[in-house]
């Protein structure tokens, strides 16, 4: 969508329309591109005048430059608290996936510049715990103290709910965890997620073994989850725990779209413009790229995986599950 | 022909001779018969009689005043000079010789015309009299110069030779004391004086000249005297006074009154001034007036009215208009009281008449308006400024002296209104009508702004200053507050502009020569552009009368509606109405809707715009109602309606978790549901939760969009919350029913059963057993029975039929015939007495199927005894029909005879025919005549009966009516008195010997009682019927005994007239008669009880009759009972072989 709205403002592009529309396209093709044509009409329809501030609501400015470029994906609603479930794993600083994970960030950022460390805080020196609040549904691991930093495999999806809703959520997370057994986990491998309104793009350690626990965990989830009419986990889920970031060029695009499909993959189409990249990074204070580089993933994996799936680095036990309502954070120890 | 030249010459002749003539005079003279030509008279001839009375005519001087017959009076009055009574005589004696003298003289040889000239001294006798008595007269006054009788009587004998003869005018009522001047001046003007004839002001004026000479010597003498001041005065209002002294000389006079006399008597003074003045005109009556109403300013009125007559040739409406301001301003403080009762606002409505009239002598024109509003502006302003800083004390002890204007007196201490030039009359400053008629007008009579608009707008039009008109009307518009001041001046405004257009019509198709083409262009334009303003102007009129309304009560949601309608699809202004709208609106004070304005808002956002064609925006649309859910609205049920469209927008746009997630959010239950739904000191968002409403959309949208679970646990928050009604009762367990949830279901109608009580629970219970038995038939029996007498444990007669029926027809196919008769028996109890027909009739039916006739036996007889008359008749009828289809005649007879008791033959001739045909097919003559006399006693009986007349009147209602209404005089009263009548139609009744003489004759021991309760019910019978009522019982014979009675015990009239007629016609009482007792507001009955033969009879009495009548075969006994009914016996003598 982005690149054809891109293409119409160059101005050749309505010459490459007339192309196709030429006599030899007889078949389906012709009805299709007339409706093209007839389409950019109607969507200048004059705009109705805005509305006065007094109907608008009071909502707190989004001001991205706060937070290292990052946009709201959902808009702020009054009384409404976003909440996700997550697995914390703690990783202590003396431990080797600790320093294997600062070599790996090391590594993806000599690549990707612009790259933002999660959790890693000691190396990206940004302040500890920062702007919490404005990002309670982003992956952001909280470390515990000085000693170790904490990582999140997420459960749910960003969850919106009502203040009455919040102790009923709570009630169902605390069922789902005293119903299940503590088990081990480990990670396999490294792997590249984009969040669903594409403009952030992770770097992240999927979960090997232990998934089909995390499985069944999220499913328990789901009658709750359905009953207040949020959406459920992905249908086909990766568990990870996301060590980096970056934004992408959507995150440029104005406001953010509610996008009903899940947008989870692996790569990115390999259309990238490097001429708006090159723009957009120089005087930037936000740089933004629009993917990964096409071997980032393969050659961390290459270089990196074979020390995570060593059985005394990337295993870990998953003990505890957390939820996180606004600010507040409960916790459940899973049955021994 | 001819005598015309001849004439002319007499004119000439005339006019040269008289040069010094006033014109009127000339033209009087020149109408002179030729006829009288021959005395020829000349104005010298005429004016040579005068003087007469100067010098005093002496003896000396005229020898002819004395006769020799006077010498006697003469040598009197010289021996007692100073006996007035001598010259008073004397006096007297002369005029009345004098008149004897006038009226013996033969007839004047003058003309009339010279004769009219000359007045009262036509006449030489005349002359002579009034020579006479001056003589006498100066030489009383010589003795008695101070004498106040002498004086009157002498000037008032001067006046009538030099004035004519005074008029008396016959005087109606006294006069007040003293007057008002309004009113004073309307009663002078009614007295002035009026004089016949007179000596012309020309020819007389020597004699007119020593006449006021006169009066300055009675006045020297005499100054304090207004009889004699008035006199004087008076003459100077003859037709005839010269000019001389007519004008200066008259009013130096007037001075000189009010000089010389004591205020106590000015008003009498001033009210002739006045009256002269205006006679006058001109500079005189503005004088005059302005010197009076410096002192009193009641006239003020009348002055105007004379500056602005048509009359006055030298209006002066500058002063009249601001004679009129000052007036309503004074009136408006209260300080003045119009004398002809004129509201301050008339005064003020008068004043802009003036202005009106006259917009060019009274107002400002336009740059020297915009100069003083400047400056009133920069005043007002200072003034703002000055009141900021303490004010600096001016003198010392508070008082100033006035510099301009009138003097003006000040009254017990109240401070004088600062000088206005607007109110000064003598000012010529024209007036700044804008400034005044907002500041004296607009200000003050709020409700009269559209007379005041158009009044202002009018002056300006006057003045040709078009645009400043219209600029006036403009903000009159915009301005007022109510339709009527609207209309008024928006009426104005359009005939305004019409006129305005056919006015440059007009001058374009008769172009004036001087004007060049361009002017023609020039107009042309002009023309075109008022068009269009006034085409605008029309357009805009549903605009400006919506402001207006929106101006009086700017929370009225509907005008705001109209005002968006009016917009039509202008969507940028239709969005600015409903922000602005939105903005002004206080919730709490809005008309009914208010929501509707939200919601038809987001509506317009939704649909992009009034036509859908701009680009639809949904995101602004949940901004406005996720605005409205925050509004304190009157009523929950707008905030329930906002949610409910809200997530009906929603669902519009298939956004279904959306709907359901803005459901969730409106339906929060608090923690403390104990909040009065109805308590409207709480913001309705905390009452939100117990609208039914709200909760019924989201069970609505549960149902179709959820699942089983979220709609039971919407359903079962409903009923936790204690708001739901039967109907949600009945959805929710028929929700479960469709779910197959069947247990659930009528767990449900359990609880709704519980929470209801009868009659709504009367439903649910209805539906639960009917969906119950549906669904279990006959195989839990005993729950379903269980059920039923639940149900049944608390049902009030009025509901229980329809479950009985349930019931009955339950067992009947699951269970037990014989539990089936029971529940109807049950049934037949329970039941209201209007349903209980019906049940008897199903009883019967089901106890016939089910067991036969005869079993249904015991049934009709407990009908019989249950049912009320009416239906006992046609049950007896059904009885007497079953028996007869089982052969029992006999008992078909009796049945019938115990329902003829109920039945009057008039009024149920269905029963009477059935009786009859069943007779004439299966009885004998016998039981025919049995039949008759049945049918006649009974008519007998209910002829007694008041409720009789009733019920006849009822039948015969159409042939009654006319008389009815024809007979009372007065129809309410009489019907109010046969209303307390009625009441007391029941009402007891000492009834002496009652004991006695219970009702024997009647047919059984109950039919008394029956008879007394079926009078109960019919007493309810309308108010024509009771009309009838009366009517007949008047007719009645015996009315006349009781009439004293019937009026002075209304209530008990009723019983009272019944009893009397029963003892006097049925029991044949004797000495009847009526005693009061009025300690029981009662009367009592006395009287004689007849001899009843109640003898037995002995056999040998018997068979005495036998051998007395000769023996014959037989013979009839006759036994008269005292319902005058007569069995007969027949007896035999022996032994008889009784017939087959």
């Amino acid at each position: 969508m982005s690149a054809k709205r891109g293409a119409a403002l160059v101005d050749y592009g309505s010459s490459d329309d007339e192309d196709k529309v030429g006599p030899g396209h007889t078949d389906v093709a012709a009805p299709a591109s007339t409706a093209d044509t007839t389409l950019p009409p109607k969507k200048k329809l004059k705009q109705l005048p805005a509305l006065p501030d007094y109907l608008a609501p009071h909502v707190p400015v989004d001001n991205p430059a706060l937070h290292q470029g990052r946009r709201r994906t959902t808009p702020h609603v009054e009384g409404q608290f976003a909440a996700y479930v997550y697995i914390p794993i703690l990783v202590q600083k003396r431990s080797k996936l600790y320093k294997l994970l600062l070599r790996m960030y090391e590594a993806a950022k000599r690549k990707v510049p612009i790259l933002h460390p999660i959790g890693l805080l000691d190396l990206s020196g940004s302040p500890k715990n920062t702007d919490v609040k404005e990002r309670p549904y982003t992956d952001a691991p909280v470390s515990e103290d000085d000693d170790s930093i904490e990582l999140h495999i997420s459960l749910t999806r960003p969850t919106f709910l009502r203040a009455h809703q919040r102790n009923d959520f709570k009630r169902a997370v605390q069922k789902a965890a005293k119903s299940k057994r503590r088990f081990p986990a480990s990670f396999a491998t490294l792997s590249e997620l984009t969040n669903d309104e594409r403009t952030r793009t992770f770097l992240t350690l999927e979960v090997g073994a232990g998934h089909d626990e995390m499985k069944a965990l999220s499913d328990d989830l789901t009658p709750i989850l359905k009953s207040i009419r949020q959406k459920e986990f992905y249908q086909d889920p990766r568990f990870h725990a996301s060590i980096a970031w970056a934004l992408l060029d959507g995150s440029r695009t104005s406001a953010p779209k509610l996008d009903s499909h899940s947008l989870e993959r692996d790569k990115i189409e390999e259309d990238g413009d490097l001429a708006s990249k090159d723009a957009s990074s120089g005087s930037d204070p936000f740089p933004t790229i629009p993917c990964f580089p096409a071997s980032f993933v393969q050659d961390l994996r290459d270089e990196f995986a074979g020390q995570l799936v060593n059985s005394s680095v990337g295993v870990f036990d998953a003990e505890e599950v957390h939820v996180r309502i606004g600010k507040e954070v409960s916790k459940w120890r899973l049955q021994d | 022909m001819g005598k015309r030249p001849r004439r002319v010459l007499h004119t000439r002749l005339w006019h040269r001779g008289l040069s010094v003539l006033a014109s009127t005079t000339l033209y009087r003279l020149a109408a002179v018969m030729p006829s009288a030509v021959s005395q020829n008279p000349t104005l010298g001839s005429l004016t040579s009689n005068f003087p007469l009375t100067f010098p005093t005519p002496t003896p000396t001087t005229h020898p002819d005043l004395v006769s020799t017959k006077d010498l006697h009076r003469e040598e009197d009055l010289l021996r007692n000079p100073f006996s007035f009574r001598h010259w008073w005589t004397a006096i007297q004696n002369v005029k009345e010789a004098s008149a004897a003298e006038q009226k013996a003289e033969g007839p004047s040889d003058l003309t009339p015309e010279v004769a009219a000239l000359l007045g009262p001294l036509s006449s030489p006798a005349a002359r002579k009299s009034l020579q006479r008595q001056v003589y006498l007269y100066e030489a009383a006054l010589t003795q008695f110069p101070t004498s106040f009788k002498l004086w009157k009587s002498y000037l008032q004998t001067r006046m009538s030779f030099v004035l004519g003869r005074l008029v008396m005018k016959k005087k109606a009522g006294g006069r007040k004391k003293f007057p008002e001047m309004r009113e004073a001046l309307e009663d002078e003007q009614e007295d002035l004086e009026q004089w016949e004839g007179g000596l012309d002001g020309i020819v007389g004026w020597e004699e007119w000249r020593l006449l006021i000479a006169t009066f300055e010597r009675a006045l020297m003498w005499l100054p304090r005297m207004p009889r004699i001041w008035l006199l004087y005065l008076s003459i100077f209002n003859h037709p005839f006074c010269p000019a001389q002294v007519s004008h200066t000389h008259a009013r130096r006079t007037y001075d000189r009154a009010l000089r010389t006399l004591p205020p106590s008597l000015h008003g009498r003074i001033w009210a002739r001034y006045l009256l002269w003045a205006e006679a006058k005109g001109g500079a005189t009556t503005v004088a005059i007036y302005r010197r009076y109403l410096a002192v009193d300013p009641t006239v003020t009125e009348r002055y105007t009215a004379i500056l602005l007559a048509p009359s006055n040739p030298d209006p002066r409406p500058l002063e009249a208009a601001k004679l009129l301001l000052s007036l309503a301003r004074k009136a408006a403080r209260g300080e003045y009281t119009s004398p002809e009762g004129k509201s301050p606002y008339q005064l003020l409505t008068e004043f802009l008449d003036v202005v009106e009239q006259h917009a060019e002598e009274v107002g400002m024109d336009v740059p020297d308006t915009i100069d003083s509003n400047a400056k009133i502006a920069q005043a007002a302003a200072d003034e703002e400024a000055a009141s900021q800083q303490p004010a600096e004390q001016a003198s010392l002890d508070g008082k100033l002296i006035r510099f301009a204007g009138p003097a003006v007196t000040t009254s017990n201490g109240k401070s004088v209104a600062p000088y206005d030039e607007d109110e000064d009359a003598r000012s010529p400053r024209k007036l700044n009508v804008e400034d005044i008629v907002r500041k004296d007008g607009l200000e003050v009579y709020k409700d009269q702004a559209g007379r005041l608009w158009t009044g202002l707008a009018t002056y300006w039009i006057k003045r040709g200053e078009f645009d400043r008109a219209k600029h006036t009307f403009e903000r009159g518009l915009a301005s007022v507050l109510t339709i009527r001041d609207f209309t008024q001046i928006f009426d104005a405004y359009a005939e305004f502009s019409e006129s305005l257009i056919s006015a440059l019509m007009e001058s374009l198709a008769n172009p004036d020569e001087d004007e060049d083409e361009e002017d023609v262009k020039e107009t042309e334009q002009e023309l075109d552009a008022k068009m269009k303003e006034f085409e605008e102007l029309m357009d805009r009129r549903p605009f400006l009368v919506n402001d207006v309304l929106l101006r009086r009560n700017p929370n009225d949601v509907q005008e705001w509606e109209k005002r968006v309608a009016l917009w039509g699809d202008n969507d940028e202004k239709v969005a600015e109405t409903y922000t602005q709208a939105l903005a002004t609106v206080n919730p709490r004070r809005a008309t009914a809707n208010f929501h509707r304005l939200y919601i038809n808002f987001a509506k317009f956002y939704e649909e992009g715009g009034t036509k859908g064609e701009a680009e639809a925006d949904l995101d602004s649309a949940r901004k406005i109602l996720d605005k409205a859910t925050k509004v304190n609205f009157k009523t929950v049920d707008e905030l329930a309606e906002v949610w409910c469209e809200w997530a009906e927008m929603e669902i519009r746009h298939e956004n279904y978790d959306e709907a359901i997630r803005v459901m969730q959010r409106a339906a929060v239950v608090p923690k403390n549901t104990k909040v009065n739904y109805f308590d409207h000191t709480l913001p309705v968002q905390a009452r939100l939760f117990k609208s039914l409403k709200l909760w019924s959309f989201y069970v609505d949208l549960e149902e179709s969009l959820g699942t089983v679970e979220s709609t039971k646990a919407v359903y079962d928050k409903i009923l936790d919350l204690r708001i739901a009604n039967a109907q949600i009762i009945v959805n929710y367990a028929s929700f479960l029913e469709e779910n197959k949830y069947y247990e659930e279901s009528f767990k449900v109608y359990e609880r709704g059963t519980e929470l209801f009580t009868y009659p709504v629970s009367f439903e649910i219970w209805n539906i639960y057993l009917a969906k119950f038995v549906k669904r279990y038939g006959g195989s839990k029996i005993e729950r379903t029975r269980d059920l039923f007498e639940q149900a049944l444990e608390k049902c009030p007669p009025k509901h229980c039929k329809p479950i009985f029926l349930m019931y009955a027809t339950f067992e009947e196919e699951h269970g037990l015939a014989k539990r089936a008769m029971s529940i109807y028996d049950r049934a037949t109890n329970a039941v209201a007495d209007e349903d209980k027909f019906e049940i008897f009739t199903i009883y019967i039916a089901k106890a016939t199927s089910n067991y036969g006739l005869p079993a249904t036996r015991p049934i009709y007889e407990r009908a019989l005894e249950v049912l009320p008359d009416r239906q006992t008749a046609e049950m007896c009828l059904r009885f007497a029909a079953m028996e007869r289809k089982l052969g029992e005649i006999d008992r078909a007879r009796a049945i019938y005879a115990h329902a003829s008791q109920f039945c009057d033959p008039r009024v149920h001739p269905k029963f009477w025919q059935e009786w009859n045909n069943f007779e004439i097919e299966t009885g004998s003559e016998d039981t025919f005549r049995e039949m008759l006399r049945i049918k006649r006693s009974v008519q007998a009986q209910f002829n007694t009966e008041a409720s009789y007349l009733a019920a006849q009147m009822a039948t015969k209602q159409n042939g009654q009516e006319t008389e009815a209404e024809a007979t009372p005089a007065d129809p309410m009263a009489a019907a109010e008195r046969q209303a307390q009548a009625a009441g007391g139609w029941q009402g007891t009744c000492v009834r002496v010997g009652e004991a006695e003489h219970k009702r024997q004759g009647r047919g059984s021991g109950g039919t008394a009682s029956r008879g007394a309760g079926q009078r109960g019910r019919d007493s309810h019978i309308g108010r024509r019927d009771l009309i009838a009522c009366l009517a007949s019982m008047e007719k009645h014979p015996s009315y006349g005994a009781l009439s004293p009675y019937l009026p002075k015990y209304p209530k008990a009239a009723g019983a009272l007239f019944q009893t009397y007629n029963d003892l006097q016609l049925a029991q044949q009482w004797t000495d009847l008669e009526i005693i009061e007792l009025p300690g029981c507001s009662r009367c009592a009955l006395r009287g004689r009880r007849p001899n009843t033969v109640t003898e037995s009879l002995s056999t040998d009495w018997i068979r005495t009759t036998f051998q007395e009548l000769g023996g014959p075969p037989h013979v009839y006994l006759a036994i008269n009972t005292e319902d005058s009914s007569i069995v007969y016996y027949k007896i035999s003598p022996g032994i008889v072989k009784p017939p087959l």
